[in-house]
Parts: C-alpha cells; structure tokens; sequence
C-alpha cells in the first residue's frame, strides 16, 4: 500500500500516460496478442484492463521482464527512446533488423569486420553481459554481425565507440583493441601481407589497399611520407560519409586510439615487429584531419 | 512461483540500493520520502525489500541522482561519484582510498571465507573495524586501495581464522562466479591446466596491480612464471610480523589448486626464487603433477 503525496499525481499521472502509449505501441510493432502481452509485463487479464484504462501500472518487474524479452535496456523502456519497427521485427525472429538510424544504405561504409574485433574482445575481457548491454543500447541484436563482410552503417561504428567510452573503457584499451585486428585478420590477407617484406611496401598496400577493401570506405587514408625508418600517414573523412560526423559525437576519440592499436601492429605480419605511433593532429580535438607518425 | 520470485529479487535488491544511495546523499527518510512522495513510515519498508516502489518513483530515483534505471536495477555504479556529486565522502576509510591498485575481487575469496566460516555479525564487525559498511562494497571489478586485502588477511590471522595449512580452505572460495565476475566464463572455456594459468596471468590486472605477473617460460607440461612488486609497494608493509611471506605462500597455493576451476588436477609448484626472502622477485615452476 502507497501513500501519495498529493502533489506527485502529476508526474506519476503523466508518466503513466507516456507508458500506456509505449506499451501500445510495442504491443502493435511486436504483433502479438493481449495474452501474449500481458506474460510480457507480468500481469492479470484484470491488471492488464486497468492499465488501459489508467487506473493501475506494470510492475517495476514487469517492465524488466518486458525488456528483456526485447532485448531491450530498461532505460530505454521507461523513456520511450525505442525502435518499435526494429524492435518488434527482432522479437519475430529477424535479427537482422536495426532501427532507422542505421538503415540509410548511403551510409553503408563499413565491413562488420571491425565491429567483430570489438565484440570478441569485450566478450573475453569483460563479458558477455557487457557486451549485451551495449548492444541492447544501440538496439541491435549479436546475429547482426556474423558475416564479417558485410557492409553496415557507418553510424554503428561511431556509436559503439561512443558506448565503449561511455561505459568506461579507457582510450589505452582501445589501442590494445586495435592491435587485436591483426589476430582477427581473414587468412588469405594474413598470407598476402606475409609476404610483403620490406615494412614501406606492407604499409604502403595497407594504406592504398587493404583498409579500403576489407575493413571501411568511411575515411581516406593517405600515406603522405614513406622511408625506412617510418611513415606519415594522415586520415580524412571521405566525402560520402560527411553527414554522417555532422552529428556531436562522444567518444571517437576511441577510435583514434583503436586506429593506433591497428597500425602499431600492422608489421607483426611480416617482420613480427610493433611499430611506435604517435598521433600529431586528431579531427577528434579540433584538427581538421588525423595524423599519425609511425617509426619501427 | 517464478513471477513472485523475480518480484522479489527486485524488490529487495533495489531496496538495498536505494538505502545506499540515500546514505550517500547524506539524506533522511523525510526527504527520500518526499522524492518518492510516499510517506516517511513507508520507506523504511521500501529499503528493507518488504514494500515496492511504482516505475514512476524509480525513474524519478534514476533522475534525481543521475543513475540509469539498469544501473539502479543492477546495483552495478560507481558509488564514489555519488558522493562527489553531494559533497559526502565516499564510502570507504582514507587508508582505502590510497593507492588504489586493487579491485574487491582479490579480497572475495577471504570475505565469502569469512563470512561462511564465522557468521554474519562476526563479518560486520569485522567490517567496522575497517570502517567499512559492507552494503559499500560493490562488485568484484570495484577499484579499492591496496592495503584493504593486507588488512582482511592480517585480521585473519591474527584472529586465527587462517593459517597458512589452512590456505587451501579459504582458496576454494575463489573458485566461483560471484568471485571471478566475467572471468568465471573465460576461465571456464580453457581446455588445459596451464593454459587456464596463462589466462589467468594475463588477466592479473582484473585483481591487482600490486604485482606484475608474467609466463617466462611455457612448454606442452610446464611453464615457468614471475612475479615482482609493482613500485609503489616499497610503501606498504606487506612483508611485517604478521603477514611475513603469507602472501608468498597464498600465491603458491592459489597457483597449484587453480587448475580445480576446470576439473584438472592441481599442478606442482615449485619456488625457484623468492622476494620474499631477498630476491627481487618470485619465479615459480609449475608441472602438470
């Protein structure tokens, strides 16, 4: 039994509201009947009327039952920040489903192959239920990655970097991530780059090759010094994927770190070396490019 | 059964939180109340788990103190930037918040040893000795100070709870999910003995950085590995009356029983070098026995 203050009706008064329309809709996007629903948030057929009506509420149980079942953060249940499509063609057995943020196949720049080197990382290091919640968090579902060259929106890139930082991962993290690229490589590009020898050539077909081919058309990576002792490389965002940063985003930094991790290691195919890298200029803190010095 | 259960489960855990969160804010009942707009007597019973809280009144707690509705149903946040934000002190005792290189799960296995072997009012006690509240202690990955698991174990033995026969006892208490976190699963996937050590090693850090733990040498039924103090220990007293080469032996032992995690057989370690009689570092060789 509650005793309310009388001044709290309101917000509760309003929050319900906003919950009955979310829990209509999701019932509509999930396409399942009111039986079905109601073991979803854990009620009675008769709770269930009340709550329609607006006379009664789910349980904070419930609610964490519904979410789970949609895999879907609790957060995003009591603030509405759902995909309902997404979501209810997911519940149907589509895994392959993203909300619409992702959907815009003009901003299909990147191969799910890097997305993989992150989940099997986080997976090891910090679990599964990490991994899970970040995913629950973008909405998108684990079967989504399971062809590693697949084209996804650039969009689930950025915003898993930004969840990574967000959830605390620290940027020297981030670069041993990168370095993992090289344990994760397909195995013909592992012979391929074996091959090549001399440490200009390998990160020259890295530069003019291979990040284009295999891992993302987001950016443009250009060699602009090569000798032997190390190279100049500079990193732009292409012109096909300028809309896509007019959006603020937290967190890329990560991803400079994680690019880092990915040229440090580069040489371990071939002279099982670990290059230094140092970044002079980060489109990330201002500059209008990144820029990384490598020596080995 | 199952709904009650779940209900339950929330209910009661998020009690406990909440508590900790009013106490972290340094508020009464009478002003929780009013944040929950619920009535003074009823939130006593909302902290002890035996009454519910609306979805409304949850989301007004995750705004209120700036904390996710998965956070607040998890248990799993940073206490410490809870106090920041109200000015309190964080939950834990000054000596605790020095050199913060450890992480509570070091210290699981001897607290779930503790409070299994001696009771639960034995384990509070011991807790405010330390000046600790254990509703403070969070997860196994919460950073703490180093000289928290030096205490616990000298407490142990000077109340003759542990001895170094009776190591082995208190180590089986490690070999869990609640006391490894995400690593019970990783562990769990190793197909050998000393590969579950090598992963292990590798993944030090999750526990402390009060040592720097490294395979020297790994063979298909043997390996060689070290383990030197980090810098910062030629501060903290490790090596005193009390403790003498405890931790030394505590290492060993924790190193020959791993391999339990997966159903092998423990492995024979032998100690080729020692710091803490002289060398400047330990060396272990471990043979599949």
């Amino acid at each position: 039994m509650h005793l309310f203050n009388q001044n709290s009706l309101i917000s509760q008064k309003s929050f319900n509201a906003r919950m009955r329309l979310i829990l209509k809709e999701l019932k509509h996007a999930l396409g399942v009947d009111a039986r079905t629903f109601m073991d979803l948030i854990q009620v009675s057929a008769m709770d269930y009327r009340q709550i329609l009506k607006g006379t009664s509420e789910a349980s904070i149980a419930g609610l964490h039952h519904l979410a789970r079942s949609i895999h879907v953060n609790d957060s995003a249940l009591y603030t509405g920040e759902i995909d309902f499509e997404a979501v209810g063609r997911q519940f149907r057995g589509d895994h392959h489903a993203v909300p619409k943020r992702y959907q815009d196949p003009m901003h299909q720049l990147s191969r799910t192959r890097g997305v993989q080197v992150l989940l099997t990382y986080f997976m090891v290091h910090r679990g599964a239920a990490f991994v899970d919640r970040i995913l629950k968090t973008l909405q998108i579902r684990q079967e989504f990655f399971t062809d590693a060259n697949r084209y996804i929106s650039s969009k689930i890139v950025l915003d898993l970097f930004q969840q990574l930082t967000v959830q605390g991962i620290a940027l020297d993290e981030m670069m041993h991530v990168g370095m993992l690229n090289i344990a994760l490589t397909p195995t013909e590009l592992k012979k391929t780059l074996g091959a090549i020898h001399d440490p200009r050539q390998s990160y020259l077909y890295f530069h003019e090759e291979l990040i284009t081919k295999f891992y993302d058309r987001m950016f443009d990576y250009r060699l602009r010094k090569i000798s032997n002792a190390g190279t100049v490389g500079e990193v732009h965002v292409r012109e096909e994927a300028q809309d896509i940063f007019k959006e603020k985003i937290l967190g890329s930094k990560a991803m400079c770190n994680y690019r880092k991790g990915v040229y440090s290691s580069h040489l371990l195919h071939s002279k099982s070396k670990v290059a230094t890298v140092l970044e002079s200029e980060c489109m990330y803190e201002g500059g209008h490019r990144c820029v990384y010095h490598l020596s080995w | 059964m199952l709904k009650n259960i779940s209900e339950q489960q929330v209910r009661v855990g998020l009690g406990r939180t909440l508590k900790s969160l009013r106490t972290l804010a340094n508020m009464s009942q009478e002003g929780f109340a009013q944040l929950l707009s619920i009535h003074q007597t009823a939130v006593s019973r909302v902290e002890s788990g035996s009454q519910s809280i609306l979805p409304w009144q949850l989301l007004k707690v995750s705004e209120f103190f700036e904390i996710s509705v998965d956070q607040l149903l998890s248990g799993n946040f940073d206490f410490r930037k809870i106090a920041e934000r109200f000015g309190t002190l964080p939950p834990l005792p000054e000596r605790y918040r020095q050199l913060e290189y450890s992480k509570i799960r070091e210290a699981l296995p001897a607290l779930h040893f503790i409070s299994s072997t001696q009771g639960s009012p034995f384990f509070e006690k011991m807790m405010q000795g330390f000046g600790m509240h254990q509703d403070f202690i969070g997860g196994p990955d919460q950073v703490i100070g180093v000289h928290f698991n030096l205490d616990v174990l000298r407490c142990m033995i000077d109340q003759r709870i542990i001895n170094k026969n009776s190591l082995g006892q208190m180590i089986q208490y490690s070999r869990t999910e609640p006391v490894q976190g995400f690593l019970h699963n990783l562990y769990q996937t190793q197909e050998s003995a000393l590969s579950l050590i090598q992963s292990w090693f590798l993944n030090a850090h999750h526990y402390e950085s009060n040592f720097m733990y490294a395979v020297q040498k790994c063979k298909k039924n043997s390996m060689e590995v070290s383990v030197k103090p980090a810098e910062h220990m030629r501060e903290v007293g490790y090596k005193d009356e009390t403790l003498g080469d405890f931790i030394c032996e505590y290492k060993k032992q924790y190193l020959s029983s791993f391999p339990q995690y997966i159903g092998c057989n423990s492995v024979e370690v032998t100690e080729e070098e020692c710091h803490f009689h002289g060398s400047s570092q330990c060396i272990y060789s471990i043979k599949i026995a």
